[in-house]
């Protein structure tokens, strides 16, 4: 058993390569997790060990089917001029998925309510009778989810988000509201008559565009992006090369020059080597 | 929770079922899935399932994610249970005097064949090269490879 493991896991590693080959590195990660909770799931199933390959392709299976299910819902919602899915897309995607294998109540789909599918009622039976195995450590969740959170979370301090709901969610927040809106400004055109003991609003806020900060309001178009390097100059040995270390010199930002003197200068060249020549 | 405004909606013979369905509902909040909500949302976030940000609205959204999850964890069990089924099923049939030499192989581990064999039933055709040491009767005679 243990040669045929370790030949299957070789070989399985250069066949994934390419379908994994596009995608970035965020989503070899996920496939890991996902590979470790389907471990988990064959764990607790009996299984008591698995071929690398077989767990991959079920971990891909998996993968596939959750995206499938969200697209589904995702395009229901479409359909039906939402942008958000709710509860009865993800019924009609679990619906639509589950239509293979068959389920009961799966003839009669449109005359009953739309939440009362067979389908949720065999889910319910799984999480009434399966027991739970929570997965084996915490995610730590990703720094973009993290500024989302914040930017949302301001957004429903101010209670902004709850009066423009049309408005959609990765545009900047409106500025404050007694900024531009006369009623609200009696009171601050008053300000000046009062003690600022009395007064409603801190004076620092009036311009703080609702609590917001500049790196918050990148919203979900923010994304971090690699850094960019690269070098300037020839790297090879063929011909003469001179380099500038700048970085004590003028430039600080440690910028180094290279050149190919043969390249520039075809006089000075001879001079160059002509010494050598004579000397051996 | 909103839903239940759906659930008043509807008639009253199943008043019932809504309730069970309202119950599920709200026990999937208190239900740990093994597929963490994390990795859910990035693979929702990834196919255009746009929900708002779960700490935000956390009944609601907390209940699609859930819902999500444990269709998921559901789904690959299925598939688990029907290669473990294929799996005993192999080692059962295997003649009773070989079946002394494999009893130490008769552990019950996740192969390829199984999984291939599960995974037709769910509409998914897998196709893996097989090798020479995958398969134990591949050195046999044809006669007895034929059973």
């Amino acid at each position: 058993m243990k040669p045929q493991k370790t030949k299957t896991k070789k070989h399985q590693k250069q066949n994934q390569k390419p379908t994994e080959q596009g995608e970035e590195a965020p989503s070899e990660f996920a496939f890991t997790v996902t590979k470790v909770a389907v471990s988990q799931i064959c764990r607790s199933v009996g299984f008591k060990a698995a071929e690398s390959s077989a767990l991959e392709t079920l971990t891909l299976v998996a993968a596939k089917y959750l995206q499938q299910l969200a697209s589904r819902a995702g395009s229901y919602s479409h359909v039906a001029h939402r942008s958000e899915s709710n509860l009865v897309d993800l019924t009609n995607a679990l619906n639509d998925v589950s239509s293979g294998q068959g389920f009961p109540g799966a003839s009669a789909l449109n005359r009953n309510c739309m939440l009362d599918s067979g389908v949720l009622k065999e889910i319910a039976g799984f999480v009434r009778h399966g027991c739970e195995i929570p997965f084996a450590k915490p995610i730590p969740r990703s720094k973009n989810a993290y500024a989302n959170s914040v930017c949302c979370k301001k957004e429903n301090d101010r209670g902004s988000r709850s009066l423009h709901l049309h408005i959609p969610k990765w545009l900047p927040a409106f500025p404050d509201e007694r900024s531009y809106n006369k009623e609200c400004q009696g009171p601050v055109g008053n300000r000046s008559e009062k003690l600022w003991e009395n007064s409603e609003f801190p004076e620092g806020e009036r311009f703080n565009f609702g609590g917001y900060k500049w790196e918050v309001l990148g919203g979900d178009l923010a994304k971090e992006r690699e850094k960019v390097r690269f070098k300037i100059g020839v790297k090879g040995n063929n011909g003469v090369g001179f380099g500038v270390d700048l970085r004590n010199g003028v430039c600080r930002g440690g910028k180094r020059v290279r050149w190919n003197v043969g390249d520039v200068i075809d006089d000075d060249q001879n001079c160059l080597f002509k010494p050598r020549r004579s000397l051996s | 929770m909103n839903h239940n405004n759906n659930f008043q909606q509807s008639s009253d013979g199943r008043h019932d079922d809504d309730a069970a369905l309202t119950e599920f509902l709200s026990s999937l909040m208190g239900y740990t899935p093994t597929i963490p909500d994390e990795l859910v949302e990035h693979y929702l976030a990834k196919s255009g399932f746009q929900c708002p940000d779960v700490r935000l609205n956390c009944c609601l959204c907390f209940c699609r994610i859930r819902l999500v999850a444990v269709a998921t964890q559901k789904f690959v069990a299925e598939v688990a249970t029907d290669a473990l089924q294929q799996c005993k099923a192999r080692q059962a049939a295997v003649v009773k005097d070989k079946r002394d030499k494999q009893q130490k192989d008769k552990r019950l581990i996740l192969t390829m064949e199984d999984l291939s064999k599960a995974l037709r039933e769910y509409g998914v055709n897998v196709k893996h090269q097989e090798y020479f040491a995958d398969n134990p009767s591949t050195g046999m005679d044809p006669a007895s490879k034929e059973e």
